[in-house]
């Protein structure tokens, strides 16, 4: 097959990206301040409901939508890294070929999980 | 490295318009009789006119009209573009093309009386999309020249992907403006250059053996495909017309997903590896995100906002899901009986 101008290597994914400090607005950073006063082991982590903390949305018929500051780990035990772009969606159908992360299969098929409870077998 | 490039030699003429245009614009001191005779032209080739989609000479003056806007090519001599007759003549040209588009394309009626409808009715609207009949096809029947084609034709609009959605945000306020924001910066790599979209699918012709200057396929490119990129050109640059660019980025970034995986599978079959199916495989992961924060976030969020624009919104939907559906067509017709999809045999670069 002939590939005449082949250039440098993909990023690996597997790899972190430069190990980037999480964002933290300046609310966040005087809520970590008064966190580690009460608790002084206490990582600095965004206050619960800041624009920074995880949000997980549940797409009517679709993905989970994941945005905010997190680490996903690939397996159990695997390095929690940054995620690749600043939302992700993540399969809740089971049909994608990229898992975790969605694809768009689930618009293929009549997906039970997407059922609410009452309505599944 | 990314160097940047543009197309230094001025495009072929497809008829009298375009020929006056062209002369125009690569003139540094055109007579006071030029723009007459350019005004006079595209005045006779609209008379004559009768499907715009597909009209070689006016599509091809509206796309230089419009190239004037994402940065002119190096065959443009002279600031032409606010220039008050050249924006009056592109406007009796969009006149007519959004006319015609309005007359012919069908909203879904009644129209949806919330964001959340809204979003459920474009879910509807793309589900077409899930089988896909030009990315199927190639998937099954791609050769070394059909995949040349096909790059070759997507990349008047990618090598400049997002630009003219991203012309509405300034247009846009509050959530709907925050959700473009958010699908934009996705598109443009989240800061990385190497991750920009356009520049992924640089990457992609020149890993194939093309040459990835913008517009450089120019000439061989049917007026259907132009039609395409001008549609979110003319959307984008006029405010009044921002549901319609909102609705059109979320018919197009509803009907990627399955597409592209095909797209890349068609690659992956002619034995091509990741330094050429990364912007299909991207896009797959990229716009299942997309598609959602699009539906529901930008579009919801405009028609509960702005419920005065929900017409356009559907209108800016479905004019995608029509103009970019003929352009397809066009590729799968020739294709499939044996023919070219392009307008002479392309340049060997």
């Amino acid at each position: 097959m002939p590939h005449p101008h082949n250039e440098g290597a993909l990023p690996d994914r597997s790899v972190p990206r430069e190990s980037q400090p999480l964002s933290r607005t300046q609310n966040d950073l005087r809520d970590a301040t008064e966190l580690s006063e009460t608790d002084a082991s206490a990582e600095p982590r965004p206050a619960p409901g800041s624009a920074e903390s995880p949000v997980i949305t549940v797409c009517p018929k679709g993905p989970l939508l994941v945005r905010g500051d997190f680490l996903m780990a690939a397996e159990p035990g695997a390095e929690p890294l940054p995620p690749e772009r600043k939302v992700i969606a993540l399969c809740r159908c089971g049909m994608t070929s990229i898992a975790p992360h969605c694809d768009g299969s689930h618009k293929l098929a009549k997906v039970r999980a997407f059922m609410p409870r009452k309505d599944r077998d | 490295m990314t160097t940047l490039k543009e197309r230094t030699e001025a495009p072929t003429a497809r008829g009298l318009a375009s020929s006056a245009l062209i002369a125009l614009l690569t003139n540094g001191h055109p007579s006071p009789e030029a723009k007459l005779e350019l005004g006079a032209a595209v005045e006779r080739a609209l008379d004559e006119c009768h499907d715009i989609k597909t009209d070689e000479d006016l599509q091809l003056s509206l796309f230089l009209l419009y190239l004037l806007h994402y940065g002119p090519a190096e065959f443009v001599r002279g600031e032409w573009e606010w220039d008050p007759d050249l924006i009056r003549i592109r406007s009796s040209i969009e006149e007519r093309f959004e006319a015609q588009l309005r007359a012919e394309v069908e909203l879904p009626s009644p129209l949806p009386r919330d964001g959340k409808a809204a979003a459920e009715m474009l879910f509807e609207m793309t589900q077409p999309a899930a089988k896909p009949g030009t990315a199927m096809w190639l998937a099954k029947n791609a050769t070394e020249d059909l995949l040349r084609e096909f790059l070759i034709q997507r990349s008047i609009y990618t090598l400049r992907e997002a630009d003219p959605h991203t012309w509405s945000i300034p247009k846009l306020q509050g959530r709907a403006k925050a959700a473009m924001v958010e699908i934009q910066a996705d598109e443009y790599g989240g800061g990385h250059p190497d991750k920009v979209h356009s520049e992924i699918f640089a990457r992609t012709m020149r890993n194939f053996g093309l040459d990835d200057t913008p517009d450089v396929y120019l000439d061989v490119v049917p007026a259907s495909t132009l039609a395409s990129t001008n549609l979110i050109s003319m959307f984008g640059l006029h405010r009044r017309l921002r549901g319609a660019n909102v609705g059109h980025l979320a018919a197009f970034e509803m009907t990627s997903t399955i597409p592209n995986k095909h797209y890349g599978n068609a690659f992956r079959k002619r034995g091509y590896g990741q330094d050429v199916t990364w912007y299909f495989d991207e896009h797959v992961e990229a716009d299942a995100v997309h598609e959602q924060l699009a539906a529901r976030d930008l579009v919801g969020n405009l028609v509960d906002d702005e419920p005065q624009l929900t017409e356009d919104i559907f209108f800016g939907a479905a004019a995608c899901l029509y103009v970019d559906g003929r352009a397809g067509d066009h590729m799968l017709e020739a294709w499939s009986s044996g023919r070219s999809s392009l307008l002479t045999p392309e340049p060997r670069v």
